[in-house]
């Protein structure tokens, strides 16, 4: 008689155990979503952990202060009032704006000017993506050029200055500066795994439930494809720059948003798109423009002398050169269209 | 070796009764998951979801979004996109259809964003 009931307790425990694990499986399996716009751009996240919600409220709330911080357009901004008022005491900057300038301008000058902060002016005369948008003609290019440049952004210890008139236009890193502090943010929750994107600078910690690393596909220039391969990485931020994000065509050319300081005109480097991985997202989000202004043969050597830094160039002739880094870690998908270069870019 | 038959008590009908219910939540639980796959589009303005649309392949409608311009959505089973929009620069339009999780609308100038969520995996996570 024991025996039997101890049977009846035994079926009862797996049928309850049964549900219970099929229920806690499934908490763990779905992420928390969050989507919205800020930084003039469409923002979306996933999260997996104990404390998923919990991080996307705190990542939407830094979000949307950053951007009061740096937005462009929003006059009280610190960077909207540096560009009105030329300098200001650094007492009424965010300490976060000031080590933004200060990595922008170091950025600018690894890269020789190929990614630079202070061509605000130029980006206002070509007006790309736009309603103004125009092709300039080389005096006016000329006479804007001579008010750019990172050498006129000066940083002491009490002010900040813009030389010369220029104008800082940070669309060029301050994605990837706001992820940083996103990612260093949310250290303090218990998280497995989480996904950022900031129109499509994107940062992946961790793992998904099922333990597979990120995925993270590279768009087609063409845009025949969604994407024309992926890379399969974690704790890395992964910034692409491309010539066919915002563009307009005129008289059968294509200009496109990422300005060569050198030509004051869209670059034309043989690139349809760079596409960085780095721990440091507002590294990839720099290099990835001023490996597109290097373009494949000086990136690559480039990204051979930094060891924290790979990347996947795209040519206009549909070749595809990876750096050492990521050779391994590289699918593609579009193969009737693109092919993956064993050699170097000549 | 022949079992003793035991009358059945109170308790054991209670504990039949936990059983059944159990494998009832189990049922409601798996159905709901199966749920999970389909697919849903979210159309979300400011910080709010305005409308979420569960996709149905052969299921047609267009949804209108109003605020500082207006944005009509056209969703034709399981692909939506921006049919169009009085925003300036048109860049929701031109971003044509979208049909899996890893893509997203976004029309700033009307602070929309619409994206495709599903419990299905996707061979890629995320576009950059």
């Amino acid at each position: 008689m024991t025996t039997l009931r101890l049977k009846r307790g035994f079926l009862l425990a797996v049928f309850c155990a049964f549900p219970l694990l099929a229920f806690s499986s499934c908490k763990d399996t779905q992420p928390v979503r969050s989507a919205f716009t800020a930084m003039d751009t469409a923002i979306t996240a996933k999260f997996y952990g104990a404390e998923a919600k919990q991080a996307a409220e705190h990542f939407q709330t830094q979000i949307e202060d950053l951007d009061g911080l740096w937005s462009k357009t929003d006059p009280q901004s610190d960077i909207a009032r540096l560009n009105l008022y030329g300098t200001l005491p650094t007492g009424q900057l965010d300490l976060r704006t000031i080590a933004l300038l200060e990595k922008s301008s170091q950025l600018s000058r690894e890269t020789k000017n190929a990614f630079d902060p202070a061509l605000g002016r130029l980006v206002s005369l070509w007006g790309i993506g736009t309603e103004k948008q125009q092709v300039p003609g080389e005096g006016e290019r000329q006479a804007v050029l001579e008010r750019c440049g990172n050498e006129n952004l000066m940083i002491t210890e009490d002010t900040v200055s813009l030389k010369n008139e220029i104008q800082l236009d940070l669309g060029g890193i301050a994605k990837g500066a706001a992820t940083d502090e996103a990612v260093k943010a949310l250290e303090q929750f218990s998280l497995d795994g989480y996904l950022l994107s900031l129109g499509g600078n994107v940062y992946v910690h961790g793992e998904k439930p099922d333990q597979s690393e990120w995925r993270v596909g590279i768009s087609d220039p063409d845009g025949k494809a969604d994407y024309l391969g992926y890379l399969a990485v974690s704790d890395c931020a992964v910034v692409t720059s491309g010539d066919y994000e915002r563009f307009f065509i005129q008289e059968g050319v294509r200009y496109h948003h990422i300005l060569d300081r050198t030509t004051g005109a869209p670059s034309q480097s043989g690139l349809r798109s760079v596409t960085v991985v780095c721990k440091d997202a507002a590294k990839a989000d720099a290099y990835s423009t001023a490996l597109f202004v290097m373009g494949a043969e000086k990136g690559m050597s480039f990204c051979e002398k930094e060891d924290t830094l790979d990347a996947v160039f795209v040519t206009d002739d549909h070749q595809i050169f990876l750096t050492d880094g990521l050779k391994e870690c590289f699918s593609l998908t579009e193969s009737e269209r693109y092919q993956v270069m064993s050699e170097g870019p000549a | 070796m022949r079992y003793k038959k035991i009358p059945l008590k109170k308790g054991d009908l209670l504990i039949f009764g936990m059983i059944l219910l159990l494998i009832a939540a189990t049922c409601i639980f798996l159905f709901s998951q199966k749920a999970e796959g389909q697919k849903y589009c979210i159309i979300s303005q400011e910080h709010d979801i305005i409308k979420e649309v569960p996709l149905f392949k052969g299921k047609k409608q267009t949804i209108t979004v109003s605020g500082q311009y207006q944005n009509i959505i056209e969703i034709d089973g399981e692909r939506v996109r921006v049919l169009e929009s009085s925003c300036p620069n048109q860049f929701c339009v031109h971003t044509g259809w979208i049909t899996d999780g890893y893509q997203t609308i976004a029309c700033l100038p009307n602070s929309l964003l619409i994206r495709i969520v599903s419990g299905e995996d996707t061979k890629v996570d995320i576009i950059s």
